[in-house]
């Protein structure tokens, strides 16, 4: 018992001096990744896209309250469906996008709808990858009966139309707009998951894992610190490659009423009411405007993500 | 080949049994239901009122028991009777909506196909050329675009100002008989809207997939022996480049029929996604059931369907 603490103890100074070794050469792969991110200009123009509307979406406050100068939810329905650039008389502040259906400015909407709908994907992604992993590294880990379980689990899951699970899940509990994160999420970790499982069951059978086995490590290390590390890159670019996903579906969700509910603004629902006014000339901007918002978003999160793979993972390259 | 397909039928048995259960459970797991509505409806509403609905419906069971006798009435191929239209079958409520899905998604999904298979192959062909560079930034636009915000734009355009087609609905109301010409007329946006989505996706896989096979030393070799370009394009390489989309494909419907759904409730098409709706918020448990079933055993059989073309595909992959 003494002599395997003791060797545990060795086993994991060695392991801090590999690790430390290992954390300069880390630095430098980073640093390789950054410098073939760098030269990817659709990329650098998606994160620029990106690191722009989240800081709108952070500031939103402070704009509405100094440039904008209109409350999200100041309704006023003496002056609705006005058009683009509008301005009641010199002294208000002008409606940059124009105001909806209840005369509320649509820019300072957006700006809080960038906020929600920003904020939703950013947890559901973390929430996705968490459960991902966990379960995928469960299963590749220990496999026999823990990956016939979690496997069939996932296969089940993936049997069932995604958007029919999520109305289920989104009418049944009526998640307020921080839960739906966690309801996105619990329809689509399985793609995580079998990259995971997969990734694991390709790194433990590798000698340097049977090496920390055999110096006592306890499962958990050997997880977390052995095998875990040398699946990141994967599991980072397939994080970045569902953003654009679960921004689409969280919009979805709430244009079908599901998911965001007014008045928080949020892009997808303030485009719910868009077929009532389709026929209204002015109120065209209240068609145009969430809707390219979504669109850019998207695209700057998959060219964002595409770079990130080249970066990352160069053997994926198309 | 049958034995393959027999063990696969019976290894989708356990699977649909347990999106039985999850979904079950699922929606049982809240308190309320259908008659919390009662409720809202009339606040001086007895206790034992609900309570005698609520047995009167067999609600007043726990939900293993109701599970259980879920389950013995699916044996016996009864989905049950809706909760809140009393009387009327689940099957049939089903019945009535499911031709009228798959309509659309089968429409869809063969437009598709039609788009995107000519435009992969042709992409890959002639690689870099301007219709490439078009179909590449067709496919990162139409993975970025919201379905929903699509489907607007379209009837916005093709209904609202250019009045091609109607905006929504199934026939026009106005009309006594059904017409298939009006269906068709009444399906073309709808269908399109739905197809467009997939074309930007599949028409890259394809690409890309031929693009590996055209390297391949067999399609050299069927150049070298003087094979015409054409033969080489569609015999040789596009049969192989399609084995792994058989895959996809199979993998996609999921998506598909989740997709109809929002595009049902856009264009108003009276198919299952808009029962499922009424359901879900009604708490109509059995209805739900049955679409949820529905939706699962279309996407086991689509999967199946893929093995299959996959061994029909590739000669190569016998399954015994």
């Amino acid at each position: 018992m003494a002599t395997q603490s003791t060797l545990a103890a060795f086993s994991d100074g060695l392991t801090d001096i590999f690790a430390a070794e290992a954390s300069k050469k880390t630095a430098s792969l980073l640093e390789l990744a950054w410098r073939r991110f760098k030269r990817d200009k659709l990329a650098m123009a998606g994160a620029g896209v990106l690191v722009v509307l989240t800081a709108l979406a952070i500031l939103a406050t402070p704009i509405s309250d100094y440039l904008t100068r209109y409350d999200p939810n100041k309704v006023n329905p003496l002056f609705a469906y006005k058009p683009i650039g509008w301005q009641r008389n010199p002294e208000v502040p002008i409606n940059w996008f124009g105001t909806d259906d209840l005369g509320r400015d649509v820019l300072t909407r957006i700006i809080f709808g960038a906020q929600v709908s920003l904020f939703i994907s950013f947890l559901t992604v973390c929430f996705t990858v968490s459960i991902g992993t966990v379960s995928g590294a469960l299963a590749g880990f220990f496999g026999g009966w823990v990956d016939t379980l979690i496997s069939r689990f996932i296969d089940i899951l993936l049997s069932v139309p995604g958007l029919f699970l999520l109305l289920l899940v989104s009418i049944v509990f009526r998640p307020p707009w921080w839960g739906l994160a966690f309801v996105i999420a619990s329809v689509s970790w399985m793609g995580v998951a079998r990259l995971v499982r997969g990734e694991f069951l390709g790194i433990r059978a590798r000698d340097y894992v049977d090496a920390a086995r055999v110096v006592g490590a306890p499962n958990m290390r050997i997880i977390f610190r052995h095998i875990l590390p040398n699946a990141i890159s994967p599991i980072i670019v397939a994080a970045s490659l569902q953003i654009g996903g679960v921004i689409l579906t969280e919009t979805a969700l709430s244009f079908l009423g599901l998911g965001v509910q007014p008045p928080t603004p949020s892009w997808g629902n303030m485009l719910t009411n868009a077929q009532r006014f389709i026929d209204i000339e002015s109120a065209r901007g209240l068609l145009f405007i969430p809707g390219t918002f979504i669109f850019i978003t998207v695209l700057a999160v998959n060219f964002m993500g595409n770079g990130l793979r080249d970066a990352l993972d160069p053997r994926l390259k198309e | 080949m049958t034995k393959f397909l027999f063990r696969r039928l019976i290894q989708a048995v356990p699977t649909f049994f347990g999106i039985t259960f999850i979904v079950f459970f699922l929606i049982n797991a809240v308190p309320g239901g259908p008659t919390s509505d009662l409720i809202l409806a009339d606040p001086n509403i007895k206790a034992e009122d609900v309570a005698r609905i609520r047995a009167s419906l067999g609600l007043d069971k726990s939900v293993p028991e109701r599970y259980v006798i879920f389950l013995s009435g699916l044996m016996r191929g009864d989905l049950g009777t809706s909760l809140i239209q009393r009387g009327v079958k689940v099957s049939e409520m089903i019945g009535d909506r499911l031709p009228k899905t798959l309509l659309l998604t089968g429409t869809a999904l063969a437009l598709a196909l039609l788009l995107a298979v000519p435009m992969g192959v042709f992409s890959a062909v002639k690689q870099y050329s301007k219709f490439d560079n078009f179909s590449t930034i067709l496919s990162t636009a139409g993975a970025a675009i919201p379905s929903f915000w699509f489907a607007i734009l379209m009837i916005l355009i093709f209904a609202v100002e250019l009045r091609w087609f109607p905006t929504g609905g199934i026939v026009d109301i106005r009309k006594s008989e059904i017409e298939i010409g009006d269906v068709v007329w009444h399906l073309v946006m709808p269908a399109f809207t739905l197809a467009f989505l997939n074309v930007a996706l599949w028409n890259r896989y394809i690409r890309a997939s031929m693009l590996e096979v055209i390297r391949q030393d067999y399609v050299r070799t069927a150049r070298a022996k003087g094979l015409h370009e054409r033969l080489v394009i569609f015999k040789h390489t596009l049969r192989n480049a399609l084995i792994p989309f058989a895959t996809l494909l199979g993998l996609s419907l999921p998506g598909l029929i989740g997709g109809a759904l929002i595009i049902e409730t856009i264009f108003s098409w009276p198919g299952m996604a808009r029962l499922a709706f009424t359901a879900a918020t009604q708490r109509d448990y059995p209805v739900i059931m049955g679409v949820v079933m529905m939706a699962s055993v279309l996407t086991i059989f689509g999967n199946l369907l893929a093995d299959i073309a996959y061994s029909f595909l590739d000669p190569r992959i016998k399954y015994s």
